[in-house]
């Protein structure tokens, strides 16, 4: 039979300090809770008790809002960009026309494009009012002394060079 | 001049005060805390017997406490109240060490020998030794009710509000409890 009143009933120890080391860490970690719970509360007062759901749904559409507006500025970007050359064969495909009605066709297209440029590029071309209308004074002076025909023939050749002018 | 018993009263009955009134629950808790964690601490060292794992469930205990303080009805004493979560949590923690360490009895006993005497926090003798590797073959329950009965000096009616098992079962389970161990002593210090 064991003496059971000869048994210590002390039998195991711990660390130096170790129980004011406890308290501390129990109430670092109520603070802890305590500072965890007053968040909760105060974000319930805000979303509402269901508000872990509503902040979730809330972070998904703006998720989804972020992804629709990048897609927006990605096609726009691609709206902007200049367009694809025609090539022939791409033409050529898609066409009923023989090899050498696309090459007329294309170089109809890139003429006119061509055209275009040039006269973009163009200086502006003024005409001033002393162009359009001749000095009265002069041309009555060197028109006194000729016939009618040869005033015909003037005004003739004048209209020419200015429509060559132009 | 108060007795060390009369101060016990004295303290709890503030604690239980304040915590009912919900004057100064802080103060409470700290009162609490300051009253029982050696108590509490040595009930869960004896049953999980290393210092950490204590170390663990004492803290958990506390802060379970803490969380649930506007439940307490002052039905039992505070020291009550407070022993029935540390029983709780000492037994989830040992059913799910026990889940994953699937030691069989031989190998569970001669690892319980082993760390004890490794342990420079333990200061028993070799008695001790053979009273917590007798204790490891009990049932986790009965284990607990030798624990509180004979270390702690806990009345039955008292443990069976921990526990919540009858006194008479409590009584019955004690007995089973001290012949077990006795026969366990004998034997080893038979073969040894």
């Amino acid at each position: 039979m064991i003496n059971w009143n000869d048994i210590s009933k002390k039998e195991f120890d711990v660390p130096a300090g170790y129980f004011d080391q406890l308290t501390s860490s129990i109430e670092k970690r109520i603070e802890e809770e305590v500072f965890t719970t007053q968040r909760t509360k105060i974000l319930e007062k805000r979303f509402g008790k269901d508000g872990k759901v509503r902040r979730i749904i809330w972070s998904a559409l703006a998720s989804a809002a972020v992804v629709v507006l990048g897609w927006f500025i990605l096609k726009m970007n691609q709206l902007q960009s200049p367009t694809q050359m025609v090539e022939f064969d791409t033409v050529l495909d898609s066409t009923a026309l023989n090899e050498e009605e696309v090459i007329l066709l294309l170089s109809e297209e890139d003429m006119a494009i061509f055209f275009e440029e040039e006269i973009a590029e163009l200086p502006a071309f003024e005409i001033s009012e002393n162009d359009i209308k001749p000095n009265r004074d002069q041309d009555s002076q060197s028109l006194d002394s000729l016939t009618s025909e040869e005033i015909l023939e003037y005004l003739i050749e004048s209209d020419i060079d200015f429509l060559e002018m132009q | 001049m108060h007795s060390k018993e009369e101060k016990q009263v004295t303290e709890e009955q503030s604690i239980t005060y304040f915590i009912l009134e919900k004057k100064d629950t802080e103060k409470a808790f700290h009162l609490m805390l300051q009253a029982y964690q050696k108590p509490i601490y040595y009930y869960i060292r004896r049953m999980v017997l290393a210092h950490e794992d204590a170390d663990d469930i004492c803290q958990i205990t506390f802060i379970k406490a803490w969380k649930n303080l506007d439940r307490f009805r002052g039905e039992s004493k505070v020291s009550t109240w407070l022993h029935r979560i540390a029983y709780n949590e000492t037994m989830t923690f040992l059913s799910k060490s026990k889940k994953t360490n699937h030691l069989d009895m031989d190998e569970a006993k001669f690892g319980i020998s082993n760390s004890l005497q490794g342990d420079p926090l333990f200061t028993g003798e070799e008695i001790h030794v053979l009273l917590h590797t007798a204790l490891a073959t009990l049932p986790e329950k009965q284990k607990a009710v030798f624990i509180m009965r004979y270390f702690e000096e806990k009345p039955y009616e008292e443990i069976a509000v921990i526990t919540g098992t009858s006194q008479g079962a409590l009584k019955a389970s004690y007995h089973h409890a001290v012949n077990k161990i006795e026969s366990y002593v004998k034997s080893q210090s038979k073969f040894s």
